[in-house]
């Protein structure tokens, strides 16, 4: 218990003396994670917003598939860029295994499953909402999607923060692919456990305590904005 | 907008099933240009569904449905008619906004001076930098007849839009359906209301259970209604 207080002091000292090691983790792991939640937004809103609209041939075999990525654990999304991205693989040419452009691809294939079944289920009331309306003012796909964006900007900046929520707290994927560089690749996930098993824990609980806030204020404002969009209706 | 008429709507023989429930049943209706056409009927009985099928929102599974011209979807041009809800449909936006949106084929300073003539003609010009989703059932729906006016259509569908409104709301309303109907656009409109079907209309189509009973002149029908379902509709609200 007197190692676990003192190591939890050591990393409080860590934080406030700005380490350097440790903000340069931190500063990677919001690279990946935003840049791989900006990808799948990119992605996953177009195909959640069509899947909630339209009914296309091949409209049920989509949502059986997107289910099915939603629940694949971490790990077999890693093997699956890993295969992809192994000089053996399809993307083998480009050399982009352990980079930090790997964890970008494993984590945007980890979460835009979940942006997508979350943003049908924000597109689908409102299609049903404005639908209607929308066709009969003779509105263009693309204005159409603007305005069901805008429509539904709060409840999709939760769907956003849920995303990048998962993607942040992540290890297996971006281990796999990233193999957790020194310097180059190295995460706070793949960075808790490996000072863990090195058995330096106030820079793994440092760490932690770093993702556990982050947790804290991504709820605190996904309950904002869910109570926003409850206080506009 | 000197357009050719889109009228008469010309319904022949029109079904609309959903699996095996048939909802809309043999329909031979003809709207023409000069009444203001009251559809009357109960709770379910296919009025709005009706309205629907004119409007292209849903497609009939049999008959046809045929306009005098024209009314396919061209890209950014507003469709020659509109329809009214009976719960608005708006934005999350200003009611200046709202409106404008619907003038998407207008540059943006004709589309605002447009949307300023609709909220003169419904008499909200004070709202119009209001968030449109916060007013009252009232001046929403007031919202949308002056956003409906704004594109000016040649036919205007109305599905019970005083169904939530209190009686000077009514009013206001059947006052700027009655201009609206003046001014020269055609008015097809539900309603379960029978006083204000009398108020109102020129024309009344009478629906039962899918199908029309009957299709006649309003001061006729409410002097004689000839269906036995109008007779006991009319008898069970005091009109006969």
């Amino acid at each position: 218990m007197n190692d676990f207080s003192t190591s939890f002091f050591q990393a409080l000292g860590l934080l406030f003396h700005l380490d350097s090691d440790l903000w340069e983790i931190v500063g990677l792991s919001f690279k990946v994670s935003l840049s791989a939640v900006m990808l799948a937004t990119f992605i996953g809103l177009p195909l959640g917003a069509a899947l909630a609209i339209k009914k296309f041939p091949g409209h049920t075999a989509v949502r059986i598939i997107v289910d099915t990525f939603m629940a694949m654990p971490p790990v077999v999304i890693g093997l699956i860029a890993y295969l992809l991205l192994s000089r053996a693989g399809p993307l083998g040419v480009f050399g982009l295994l352990y980079t930090p452009t790997a964890m970008i691809i494993a984590q945007t294939l980890l979460i835009t499953p979940i942006i997508v079944a979350l943003s049908q289920q924000v597109f689908g009331p409102l299609w049903l909402k404005f639908g209607e309306q929308l066709r009969l003012l003779n509105t263009s796909t693309g204005r159409t999607l603007n305005t069901l964006l805008l429509e539904g900007r709060q409840q999709l900046i939760t769907v956003w923060l849920a995303g990048f929520g998962r993607a942040i707290a992540e290890i297996g994927a971006v281990m796999m692919v990233g193999g957790n560089i020194d310097h180059y690749t190295r995460v706070m996930t793949t960075a808790i456990a490996l000072e863990t098993s090195k058995g330096n824990l106030e820079m793994a609980m440092a760490l932690g305590i770093i993702l556990m806030l982050m947790a804290l204020l991504i709820n605190i404002l996904a309950h904002t904005f869910s109570r926003l969009q409850r206080g506009l209706t | 907008m000197a357009n050719a008429s889109i009228l008469p709507l010309t319904l022949k023989s029109v079904d609309y099933h959903v699996q095996q429930h048939h909802l809309i049943k043999q329909m031979d209706i003809t709207f023409d240009h000069k009444a203001l056409t009251l559809i009357l009927g109960a709770n379910g009985a296919g009025k709005t569904l009706l309205l629907k099928l004119c409007c292209g929102l849903i497609k009939n599974t049999g008959g046809s449905l045929q306009w005098a011209e024209d009314v396919s979807r061209k890209k950014g041009k507003p469709l020659p008619f509109s329809l009214v809800f009976h719960k608005p449909v708006l934005l999350q936006r200003s009611v200046m906004d709202n409106i404008c949106f619907a003038l998407q084929d207008l540059p943006k300073l004709s589309a605002i001076s447009r949307a300023e003539a609709a909220l003169k003609w419904a008499g909200i010009e004070t709202l119009a930098e209001k968030n449109a989703t916060l007013l009252s059932t009232g001046q929403q729906q007031l919202v949308a007849i002056a956003r409906a006016w704004a594109t000016a259509p040649q036919v205007l569908f109305l599905d019970e839009p005083t169904a939530n409104l209190d009686p000077d709301a009514t009013e206001r309303m059947e006052s700027l359906i009655a201009a609206l109907h003046q001014q020269g656009t055609k008015i097809i409109m539900s309603t379960h209301n029978l006083g204000q079907a009398r108020r109102l209309a020129d024309e009344i189509i009478f629906v039962d259970r899918g199908r029309i009973s009957e299709q006649r002149d309003a001061k006729q029908f409410f002097a004689k209604p000839q269906s036995h379902v109008a007779q006991r509709f009319l008898a069970t609200e005091g009109f006969l």
